[in-house]
């Protein structure tokens, strides 16, 4: 019995070669024909042929139908659509997500120095340079390398044989790698390689008697890339390129060592940016990769396979500029901007020594990147709140840490369910918790047991159709049905604290009873492996989710059965207002500042702490650094998030008062109204930053060596990074530049006040610079200027209509405002700007602008 | 003699308020009065009122951007300077005044 589905393609980069190759590999295990049909371009497509697949051009949100024959119909096609929905998005790599941002501005020494630069895709940050290095691929490749044409049957077995030989080489560089998209790159080469339409085609074209094998493999890579070039989509375009890559490394193979390389092989003798058309993903993994400082990529675009592999490495690159290859001339100096997407031959003085600033001020940021990484979360008055990470995949572990998570606050281990036939066995999931708790580093990692329900279904878990999932059969409430699945789960946890601080947390629970029953499931584990007398912990903590209000109301007696809390705030606020969060209609009154709201999250608190337990929260509101200052004055122990939002949290954190959160928290619990709660917050960040905060030495730097006012810009949106004031450097500088092209913020008197509204702004902030030569500004009186004040300030966005944003200062800021504008009348007295000028270091700066403030 | 002033610059941070400062204390150094409304960032502050505009023998605007509420000045001599012209020399806008109008 036949069995079809429609859906919108999920993946944002279209269906390339690799999740080609995942759907391929799923359908390739049912017996029945799967039929991958394009229901906008009517192209459709043999499931189990990647090339096949790619070549529907199938895009973002691309209306398709999948229809599988034979006896496995229905199952398979559910386990298909599992696959497509759930599991590719979470496959995408990360290299690929951290898809290269929008070009942004051109630093404006560019433009006033007027250097020759090229404009490309960014497609890799950092600042590189080198001499430039043309790769040229030399003449077209060669129609025949075999020699004479043999019969069609020996020529069929050196195919094979070379397509065997090739893929074993390929195999086993994918098994020496250690790195995710190295490996993935090469097995999407392998699944072209082992592709049945490719092997069909060159079998076909060698059974036509006119060609040999090699020629036939050549052949058959130029149909399948003109059938992907016939696309507009660029995405196709870079696949065009796999494809090649591999024909002609086929080919080459099966002419043997004799017969002239394919490709010639990259040599480098010096520091180089390599300049190349387009550069084959086998080329980049086998060339030595020591002195390449920089890629430019002319043809390719960002999702090319090389470009993904070369962002994994932290190696500059820049895609996307038809032309440049011509306009590089061999050997001279390039600078390349990955970042901004940006390559100058032939630097001037001035844009050299531009960048030399620019690379050292990335150097630093990265230095004390990780240096913050390591501190604890913790309050401006010391009270420690834990910030850590929620993942699902210990793939991100490494990153997460990274980023400065104190630990896992959430894992999810449901998404080790999805896409497959049967759940994973004990010994799977030990490896795999095991391989969390070893690689955590000490830090605790709390995993959360399987959270399944209506809305995930899994072939192999027999779920009725709910009319209302969300208030259906989930969570801890399948336990009990599905001990077996749950019993092997938590012996796998069991096993693997062993190894690390894990932590065990149950979903969904609404009851005292469901909670007794899980832990009963838990013992049970316990009781069997020691019966068994298979090592484990024994003590392992074990916790619940808070997400349900009638468990929100007890935790003080849930504490009998639970050694930590961990509010899902996503949750609790749906079930709270009795709103679902996927409903545009109502959604809106999910408000987390609603009094009804805070009274929960409190009593959960207040229940946890009066028991001596430990409360955490892992919802989304933990990455809002505007709700921050609610969540510490609430008393929550752990905030975890998604990891990018971890350095800004604490960032934020370091520069909150513990206590005055508390007496914020406490002035508004009586409140009736959201908006009520909304204003005491905007006030309450608006007292936050004190006058005191708005300069520390870290701002101010009396032996500038900026010499132009490029510089100068350069260097107060790079103090202001260094001070853990700014979210991204490279905005507050251009808005630095947009506030100075409306008019020159020299003032004359020797003095400038640089000043920007920005989001990129952290905390209201005043720098100082005092140049060691006066530096030319176009000042009102021509003047150059000793002396640079930087005033920065938060901005939010705010659109009216089809009218661009305008920035505004956030509401919070109007309190930093207030003494801004008083430093800034202070400005024009002659004697605050000498004692400026005179000061003998930033602690005197320091005291006269905060006695400034002050007046 | 007594006039009004009304600063704003583009981002409302700095050259309203150092403008403002400016033609308050070479006002008092000249013995001329002078209040000074300033539209900032922060909104109106130190808003003219109609006896304050009806009383002025003109109307200095130190301005880098168009002036909120500029019909209250309707009929008033107006002097209209760019707010760092304000920072850079006041002394030469209050003689100016001064001269033309006899004063």
């Amino acid at each position: 019995m036949a069995f079809e589905f429609e859906f919108a393609f999920p993946l944002p980069l279209g269906l390339h070669a690799r999740p080609a190759g995942v759907i391929q590999e799923k359908a390739e295990s049912f017996a029945g024909d799967v039929v991958w049909e394009n229901l906008r371009n009517g192209l459709a497509a043999d499931a189990k042929s990647v090339l096949s697949l790619v070549a529907t051009d199938t895009r973002f949100r691309d209306p398709c139908r999948v229809r599988i024959a034979g006896p496995e119909g229905a199952e398979a096609g559910r386990e298909l659509r599992g696959l497509i929905l759930e599991t590719l998005p979470r496959l995408e790599s990360a290299a690929e997500e951290a898809a290269p941002a929008a070009a942004s501005d051109i630093p404006r020494i560019l433009l006033a120095e007027k250097a020759v630069f090229f404009r490309g895709v960014p497609a890799g940050p950092g600042i590189a340079r080198g001499a430039a290095f043309i790769h040229d691929p030399g003449p077209g490749e060669a129609e025949d390398r075999s020699g004479p044409v043999r019969s069609p049957e020996v020529e069929t077995a050196a195919f094979r044989a070379a397509a065997n030989d090739l893929a074993a080489g390929i195999l086993g560089r994918r098994e020496q790698s250690r790195e995710r998209t190295e490996r993935a790159v090469l097995a999407a080469h392998l699944a072209i390689l082992r592709d049945r339409a490719f092997t069909a085609k060159v079998e076909e074209i060698i059974a036509s008697g006119t060609r040999g094998a090699a020629a036939a493999a050549l052949l058959a890579g130029r149909h399948f890339s003109e059938m992907l070039s016939a696309s507009p989509s660029p995405y196709l375009q870079e696949r065009m390129a796999d494809v090649r890559d591999i024909s002609r490394r086929l080919a080459a193979r099966i002419a043997g060592p004799a017969a002239p390389a394919s490709e010639p092989e990259i040599v480098l003798s010096e520091p180089v940016i390599l300049a190349a058309e387009d550069l084959s993903p086998s080329q980049f993994i086998l060339m030595d990769k020591t002195l390449l400082r920089g890629l430019i990529l002319e043809k390719a675009g960002v999702t090319s396979h090389t470009l993904i592999l070369c962002r994994t490495r932290g190696i500059p690159a820049m895609a996307g500029c038809p032309g440049i290859l011509t306009r590089l001339r061999p050997g001279e100096a390039v600078l390349l901007d990955g970042g901004r997407g940006l390559a100058v031959p032939a630097p001037s003085a001035a844009v050299a020594r531009y960048y030399e600033r620019e690379a050292a001020a990335e150097e630093k940021r990265a230095g004390l990147r990780r240096a913050r990484a390591v501190l604890p979360g913790r309050t401006a008055d010391g009270r420690r709140v834990e910030i850590a990470a929620n993942i699902g995949d210990p793939q991100d572990l490494a990153g997460a840490l990274a980023e400065g998570a104190e630990g896992v606050g959430l894992f999810r281990t449901e998404l080790l369910l999805l896409g497959r036939r049967s759940a994973p066995d004990e010994e799977e999931q030990t490896a795999l918790y095991t391989r969390l708790a070893t690689e955590s580093g000490g830090k605790p990692v709390i995993v959360r047991t399987f959270d399944i329900g209506g809305d995930k279904p899994l072939p192999f878990l027999p779920l009725p159709a709910e009319s209302n999932p969300f208030l259906g059969f989930r969570g801890i409430r399948l336990y009990e049905r599905f001990a077996d699945l749950i019993l092997v789960q938590m012996r796998a946890l069991l096993r693997a604290a062993a190894s690390g601080p894990l932590k065990i947390m149950v979903p969904m629970v609404a009851t005292a009873e469901e909670l007794v029953a899980a832990r009963g499931l838990l013992e049970k584990a316990r009781a069997g492996l020691a019966a068994a007398g298979i090592p484990h912990r024994p003590d392992v903590e074990f916790g619940m989710m808070v997400e349900v209000p009638s468990a929100a109301l007890i935790v003080d007696r849930l504490a009998d059965y639970a050694d930590f809390f961990s509010v899902g705030s996503n949750d609790l606020l749906q079930y709270t207002f009795a709103a679902d969060r996927g409903n545009p209609a109502v959604r809106g009154l999910n408000r987390p500042l609603h009094p009804a709201f805070l009274r929960l999250l409190r009593s959960v608190v207040d229940g946890a702490h009066e028991r001596g337990r430990w409360v955490g929260l892992c919802g989304e509101i933990a990455a809002e650094s505007r709700l921050l200052p609610v969540l510490v004055g609430l008393g929550f122990d752990e905030l975890s998030m998604t990891p990018s939002a971890v350095p800004d949290i604490k960032a934020r954190l370091r520069t909150l008062d513990g206590e005055a959160c508390r007496e914020l928290v406490r002035g508004v619990l009586t409140s009736g109204l959201v908006r009520e709660v909304e204003e005491a917050l905007d006030g309450f960040s608006a007292a936050g930053p004190s006058k005191d905060g708005l300069i520390v030495p870290a701002l101010v730097n009396l032996r500038s060596t900026s010499r132009t006012k490029f510089e100068a810009l350069q260097e107060l949106a790079a103090l202001l990074e260094g001070a853990d004031r700014a979210a991204d450097r490279a905005e507050v500088e251009a808005a630095l530049w947009r506030r100075e092209d409306t008019f020159s913020t020299g003032i004359g008197f020797g003095m400038a006040i640089p000043h920007c509204l920005s989001p990129a702004v952290r905390a209201a902030s005043v720098g100082v610079l005092r140049f060691e030569n006066p530096v030319a500004w176009d000042s009102a009186d021509g003047r150059p200027v000793e002396l640079a004040l930087m005033l920065a300030i938060p901005a939010i966005e705010k659109s009216k209509g089809d009218a661009p944003a305008e920035q505004h200062a956030a509401p919070a800021e109007q309190g930093s405002l207030k003494y801004l504008a008083r430093l800034s009348r202070r400005l024009v007295h002659d004697e605050f700007r000498d004692g400026l000028k005179a000061a003998a270091d930033a602690a005197e700066v320091v005291r006269l602008v905060s006695a400034a403030l002050a007046d | 003699m007594t006039l009004v002033a009304v600063t704003a610059c583009p981002t409302g941070i700095a050259h309203t308020y150092m403008a403002a400062e400016q033609l308050e204390r070479t006002g008092r150094k000249l013995g001329i009065k002078i209040k000074v409304e300033t539209q900032g960032a922060m909104g109106i502050e130190n808003e003219l009122s109609a006896a304050d505009v009806r009383d002025a023998a003109a109307v200095v605007l130190a301005v880098g951007i168009p002036v909120l509420k500029r019909e209250r000045f309707d009929g008033k001599k107006i002097y209209e300077i760019s707010p760092q012209e304000a920072i850079k020399s006041p002394e030469a806008l209050f003689v100016r005044i001064k001269d033309e109008l006899g004063l």
